[in-house]
């Protein structure tokens, strides 16, 4: 980590830094592993109300390697994969603070989920689904204008416009498809969030419109499609006793399919969602200093009809005409299932994050499918951590969890920063 | 003799009348007067600590050491914004690169409704903290999550304050929490200089057991009456740790952007 910090020294703030990581990832399944090897950059430039800021990161991923070779070999019907070794900009934009308004523009992550997993409200993060049990956002370029009063209870504006959505990536690997699926282009997309605390509650009103960044199968032409969507919501998160808190979500949303088709039976559909999580911390049960985190959350959405999301289809793409309606029942994976029971455990041995236990788990109540992951992290000296994952699948061959029953696997994570 | 008596007979009516009152609670005691000046010396030694200036920026070191271990290093940018009668105070962590992330927004626009968010390096984003969490050593230091809140203002209000001794060098007061809940601690000693700085602070637990100790070693004195601690030393019985804060670098700013003071800037 290297670092020129001209801090303090003049009228305004100004700071140069440059981190490093090396990132190492082994996967082993029943009968394959998967190794992921990545170099990621983080360069930010301070000076006076402006940041710039990129990363990168340069990735050696073995699955995709095998399939580039394997189309080398072959070119006839596989999907063509990228170089083994690629380049990712993950960041890279210019931001301008003043003292109410802030304005970026470039390739920036924008999230506005309020909860951990399936937030209603995580309309603009595309996902790298290459590994698919463990999806990563993906940036978008956007200009971002957001507006905040004096007061820490004034309200706050926060506006986006994104031109050309960047789109999810599919499966790879274990989960990949079959074949090549291109993908249709992307629309431009636009969003308002008001926001504001008030008496310690955290209140928001949200309006959307652009495409489900989760891609569907459009069976016609077998290409991957991004239904069109507007989401108008609203979120509220309050503290109960001194150490919960409850997160609500709940939102109207439209969707409509890009080329026309219907969803299920509708050629547009309307649906009502919403996400109830609680949370709550314990300390000092077994020793003076642990620390323990439980986090419960219940999704649920009414009068449902989605397209096939074209993530969970790597067995049935060529599916029987009867289980057409299963797939209209197949939900989208990246938002939300019908309904979804999540939960995490957390143990910090000592409260320092040093060492920390982890049980994770989703469950899909109406269609009977669950995962289940453990995972065991612990720093190594300042410089990094490493960590250990059990994930394993179960349910229904129906359910999503169901599909990938025998693709339990453990992982391996060491991570260095220098 | 007439006028001896009448003294006399005065004075006992006078001592009488006022024991009378005073046990029926009717006029303030002495214990309640010096009660009352020793609110008012912490008072004044925050309103002088906080007219100095409406907002600044800390670059901090944070040096822990416990019995029997290496000595680690932690640093760290604080910026404080201050407003009539409350704060919001943001800390985000630079270094170890494990810690780099980390950050914590104390909004005390409300001192009775204080908030507290938290963003760890492994979270997507911030967290509202609250409740048993206060209580809890932040970042491995001995500065709980309660201590920060406090290092740049006190609630008043929320404490019974009793002066147990005064000198030439200064005061020595003790507060406690008027409700229990409101803090992790039973009783605080903190001692003041005649320029209305704070010296030093032992933090007692519930049992009124000694936990820690904080001395504000090297004291930074402004002419319009500011002071400011650069080095900070928290030793911890309890623990048997040592935590050093020393501020490397410190700008006054009326001009800090309200954009820091926010959630969203604990996760850039």
């Amino acid at each position: 980590m290297w670092r020129w910090f001209g801090l303090l020294c003049c009228a305004s703030a100004q700071a140069a830094e440059f981190d490093a990581a090396l990132h190492w990832q082994s996967q082993h399944y029943r009968d394959s592993t998967r190794s992921v090897l990545a170099l990621r950059t983080e360069l930010q430039q301070q000076w006076q109300g402006w940041h710039y800021q990129v990363d990168t990161a340069l990735v050696n991923d073995s699955v995709i390697a095998e399939q580039s070779a394997l189309n080398n070999v072959t070119g006839l019907g596989l999907r063509r994969t990228s170089t083994p070794n690629y380049l990712q900009w993950q960041q890279h934009f210019l931001r301008y603070r003043a003292d109410r308004l802030s304005v970026s523009i470039g390739l920036q992550q924008l999230d506005w989920a309020l909860i951990d997993r399936g937030s209603m409200f995580d309309v603009w993060q595309a996902y790298d689904f290459t590994d698919l049990l463990s999806p990563k956002a993906l940036a978008q370029n956007a200009l971002r204008l957001q507006w905040r009063g004096k007061d820490s209870n004034a309200v706050q504006w926060d506006f986006i416009y994104n031109p050309k959505a960047n789109l999810s990536k599919v499966p790879a690997g274990e989960f990949a498809y079959p074949i090549e699926l291109p993908s249709e282009k992307p629309d431009d997309q636009w969003g308002l969030r008001v926001s504001g605390n008030w008496r310690q509650q955290d209140l928001a009103a949200y309006a959307f419109t652009g495409i489900n960044a989760s891609p569907v199968l459009c069976q016609a032409s077998l290409r991957l499609c991004y239904d069109s969507l507007q989401l108008l919501g609203a979120s509220w998160v309050s503290p109960l006793d001194g150490s919960a808190l409850l997160r609500v979500e709940a939102g109207q949303v439209w969707q409509q399919r890009s080329d026309g088709q219907k969803v299920s039976q509708h050629a547009e559909t309307s649906y009502h969602q919403y996400s109830i999580a609680l949370e709550r911390e314990w300390f000092g049960v077994f020793a003076d200093e642990d620390q323990w985190l439980a986090l419960v959350q219940w999704s649920d959405v009414a009068n449902l009809h989605t397209s096939q999301p074209a993530v969970s289809q790597s067995q049935f793409l060529a599916a029987p005409p009867e289980l057409g309606q299963f797939a209209s029942r197949q939900l989208d994976y990246r938002r939300l299932f019908q309904q979804q029971l999540l939960g995490k455990l957390q143990f910090d041995t000592d409260g320092s994050m040093q060492s920390i236990l982890a049980l994770e788990w989703a469950i899909d109540t109406a269609n009977h499918g669950h995962s289940w992951l453990l995972s065991w992290q612990h720093r190594l000296a300042d410089q990094g951590f490493w960590r250990i994952e059990w994930q394993q699948l179960q349910g229904k061959s129906t359910s999503f969890w169901g599909q990938y029953a025998d693709k339990d696997r453990l992982q391996l994570t060491l991570n260095w920063q220098f | 003799m007439r006028l001896l008596s009448f003294t006399t007979m005065s004075c006992a009516i006078v001592l009488l009348t006022t024991c009378v009152v005073q046990t029926f609670g009717l006029l303030p005691t002495a214990n309640a007067a010096t009660a009352n000046t020793a609110e008012q010396i912490i008072q004044r030694s925050w309103q002088l600590y906080r007219q100095h200036t409406p907002a600044e920026q800390e670059q901090i070191t944070l040096q822990t050491t416990k019995d029997g271990e290496a000595t680690r290093e932690k640093t760290l940018l604080r910026w404080t914004r201050y407003q009539t009668s409350s704060e919001q105070v943001v800390i985000k962590f630079d270094t170890p690169a494990a810690d780099a992330g980390l950050a914590l927004l104390i909004d005390r626009t409300d001192r009775s409704q204080q908030q507290m968010w938290l963003r760890l390096p492994s979270w997507v984003k911030a967290r509202r903290v609250q409740g048993q969490r206060q209580a809890q050593y932040f970042a491995g230091t001995d500065f709980t999550f309660e201590d920060n809140a406090e290092l740049s203002g006190k609630a008043t209000e929320r404490y019974n304050y009793r002066l147990l001794d005064e000198s030439k060098n200064g005061w020595w007061i003790e507060a406690t929490v008027k409700n229990p809940s409101d803090s992790a601690y039973g009783r605080r000693e903190i001692w003041l200089d005649r320029d209305y700085a704070i010296t030093r602070i032992d933090y007692f637990d519930r049992n009124l057991s000694l936990i820690k100790t904080l001395q504000n070693i090297e004291l930074k004195k402004f002419p319009n009456g500011g002071w400011r601690p650069d080095l900070m030393e928290m030793r911890n019985q309890q623990e048997a740790r040592l935590t050093v804060l020393k501020v490397k670098a410190r700008q006054f700013d009326s001009n800090l952007a309200s954009q820091i003071f926010s959630q969203e800037f604990l996760g850039d």
